[in-house]
C-alpha cells in the first residue's frame, strides 16, 4: 500500500498514468450521431471552439437547427455592461454563415445545468425532434450524462447525445502541467462528485439588491461622519 | 487460554483505527452543517467600509463587485476606482471580458470614467492583480485602498496583499462581495457553490505552499503522512 502510494507520488511514470486515468472520471462521450438538432450552453467551458463546431456542422447540414441555451438576464446585462449569451452566440453563428431561421434559443429559469436541461427537456417535448446532439466540453460529458439522467425522462434522455468538444486552453493528456487544466479537471471532478450526491439542486436567481445595498451604506456613512464629527 | 486472549487483542487492535475512523466520520456528518458553515466563513475575513483614497475592484465576479465598489465611490468612501487588465489572450474570446464588463458595470452605475484608472500590469490571477496594485502603490507612497472581492475570496487576497505588499499592506483594507444565491450558510448544497468553495480551499493551499515559503510546512506534513501510512501498514 505504501510503495503504491510512494510511486504514485514520486515516480514520474505511475504518476502520469494515474493523472490520464483520472480523466475517466469526467469523461464520458458518445458517438457523433446524425441529429435534428445541437445544442450548447452558456455553462460550457471553450465557447469559441463551440459556436464555431455548430457552424460547421450547420452549413455541412449534419444538424438541422442550432439550440443555444442561455440563463436569465443578469444584474450586468439589465445595466448593458454585458450581453446575453445567447444573443452573442446568435450574433456570432450568423456571422459564421449560419441561416438565422436555423438558429433558436432557450432561456433557461436558472444558472445551474440541472435547470437547463431541464429547460432543453420541456423544448424537447414541445418539439418532437428525434435525436439531439448535447455539445460541451469533454470534461463536463460525465457530468452532462449524470444530469439528464437525473433531470429528464428515460425517453427524452434517449434521444440525447452528448459530445465533447477538443480542449483549446491546455493538453488534456497532460492536464497536470497547466494551471487552467489543473483547474479546469478539478473542478469538472467537484462538479461530477455535486452530481452524483446532490444532484438536481438549483442555486437561487439574483438575492442581493445593489440598490438596497448603496442606500444603507450611504446612510451607514452618513451617521458614522456626523458621530465621528460630534 | 493465553493464545485466545492474544487473538482478541489482536483483532481489537486491528479494529480500532476502523472504528476511530468511522467515528470521526459520524460525527462529522451529525455536525456538517456546523462545520461546513464554520469553513465557509473562515474564508470571508471582509471588514466593515471605511474611507480610503482608492478603491480597488478585482475581477473574477463582476455581477456584484463593480457595484459595491460604485457604492464605496458614490457614499464618498472612495475618490476613484482602480481595475485591472486581463491579460491579452482572454480578449480573444468572442465574448467580452471581464476588465470591460466591470469597467461597463461601473459606468453604468454612475462611476466617472475619469475616476476610473486601469493598472498597467496585465493579469490572469489574484497574485497578477496584487502585483499591479503593488507597481500602482509604489508611484503613490501614501495611498489607501479598499480592496473589494468575492466574500469567500477575502482570506487569500489578504494573504497574498500580505506576501506581496508586506509593510505597505498595512494600507489595505477589505470589503467582502457576496455571491448571489451562495453563502457561507449553503455553499455545499448547489455544483457552483461547492466547486467555488472547495476550489478556494485548494486555491489557498496552493498559494501558502507556493507563495509562502513552502518547506517551512510541507516537509513536516510529508514525514507525518509518510509516518502515518507507515503505522497503518505496520499495524493494520
Amino acid at each position: 500500500m505504501l510503495i503504491i502510494l510512494i510511486a504514485l507520488v514520486a515516480v514520474p511514470a505511475p504518476r502520469s498514468a494515474f493523472l490520464r486515468c483520472c480523466l475517466f472520471l469526467v469523461i464520458s462521450e458518445d458517438k457523433l450521431i446524425n441529429a435534428d438538432v445541437v445544442t450548447f450552453s452558456h455553462q460550457s467551458r471553450g465557447q469559441t471552439a463551440g459556436l464555431n463546431q455548430l457552424a460547421q456542422w450547420a452549413k455541412q447540414e449534419k444538424v438541422n437547427h442550432v439550440v443555444l441555451i442561455g440563463r436569465p438576464p443578469t444584474r450586468t446585462d439589465r445595466c448593458q455592461a454585458s450581453v446575453p449569451f445567447e444573443q452573442l452566440g446568435r450574433d456570432q453563428l450568423i456571422r459564421l454563415g449560419v441561416p438565422p431561421n436555423r438558429i433558436d434559443t432557450i432561456t433557461s429559469t436558472g444558472r445551474d445545468r440541472a435547470t437547463e436541461i431541464a429547460a432543453l427537456g420541456q423544448h424537447l417535448q414541445q418539439n418532437t425532434a428525434s435525436k439531439v446532439i448535447v455539445l460541451t466540453d469533454r470534461i463536463s460529458t460525465r457530468l452532462y450524462h449524470q444530469i439528464c439522467s437525473s433531470t429528464l425522462d428515460a425517453e427524452i434522455a434517449s434521444r440525447i447525445s452528448i459530445v465533447g468538444l477538443p480542449e483549446q486552453m491546455f493538453d488534456l493528456q497532460n492536464w497536470w502541467h497547466s494551471r487552467a487544466g489543473v483547474r479546469n479537471v478539478v473542478i469538472a471532478i467537484l462538479e461530477l462528485l455535486h452530481a452524483y450526491a446532490h444532484g438536481g439542486q438549483t442555486v437561487p436567481g439574483e438575492t442581493w439588491d445593489a440598490e438596497q445595498y448603496e442606500k444603507d451604506l450611504c446612510e451607514w456613512t452618513a451617521e458614522t461622519m456626523a458621530a465621528d464629527d460630534g | 487460554m493465553d493464545g485466545r486472549d492474544n487473538g482478541g487483542r489482536r483483532w481489537l487492535r486491528r479494529i480500532m483505527p476502523i472504528g476511530f475512523v468511522l467515528s470521526i466520520a459520524i460525527l462529522f456528518w451529525v455536525m456538517r452543517v456546523p462545520i461546513l458553515t464554520g469553513v465557509g466563513k473562515s474564508l470571508n475575513v471582509g471588514t466593515l467600509p471605511q474611507k480610503s483614497d482608492y478603491v480597488f475592484v478585482l475581477l473574477g465576479n463582476s455581477e456584484t463587485r463593480p457595484f459595491i465598489a460604485a457604492a464605496l465611490y458614490k457614499c464618498g468612501l472612495a475618490k476613484q476606482v482602480l481595475v485591472a487588465q486581463l491579460q491579452p489572450i482572454y480578449h480573444l474570446n468572442f465574448q467580452q471580458p471581464e476588465d470591460i464588463v466591470t469597467t461597463d458595470a461601473l459606468v453604468a452605475q454612475d462611476v466617472l470614467r475619469n475616476d476610473i484608472i486601469f493598472l498597467e500590469h496585465r493579469c490572469a490571477s489574484t497574485i497578477d492583480e496584487v502585483i499591479a496594485l503593488s507597481k500602482f502603490l509604489k508611484s503613490h507612497p501614501s495611498a489607501s485602498v479598499t480592496i473589494v472581492t468575492s466574500d469567500f475570496h477575502t482570506r487569500r487576497t489578504r494573504w497574498t496583499t500580505q506576501q506581496v505588499l508586506k509593510e505597505a499592506a498595512g494600507r489595505c483594507s477589505f470589503v467582502a462581495a457576496p455571491v448571489d444565491g451562495i453563502t457561507a450558510d449553503n455553499w455545499w448544497q448547489s455544483e457552483e457553490g461547492f466547486a467555488l468553495y472547495v476550489t478556494e480551499g485548494l486555491k489557498l493551499f496552493a498559494y501558502f505552499v507556493q507563495y509562502g515559503g513552502s518547506s517551512r510546512f510541507l516537509i513536516p506534513a510529508i514525514t507525518i503522512v509518510l509516518f502515518s501510512a507507515w503505522l497503518a501498514s505496520k499495524y493494520w
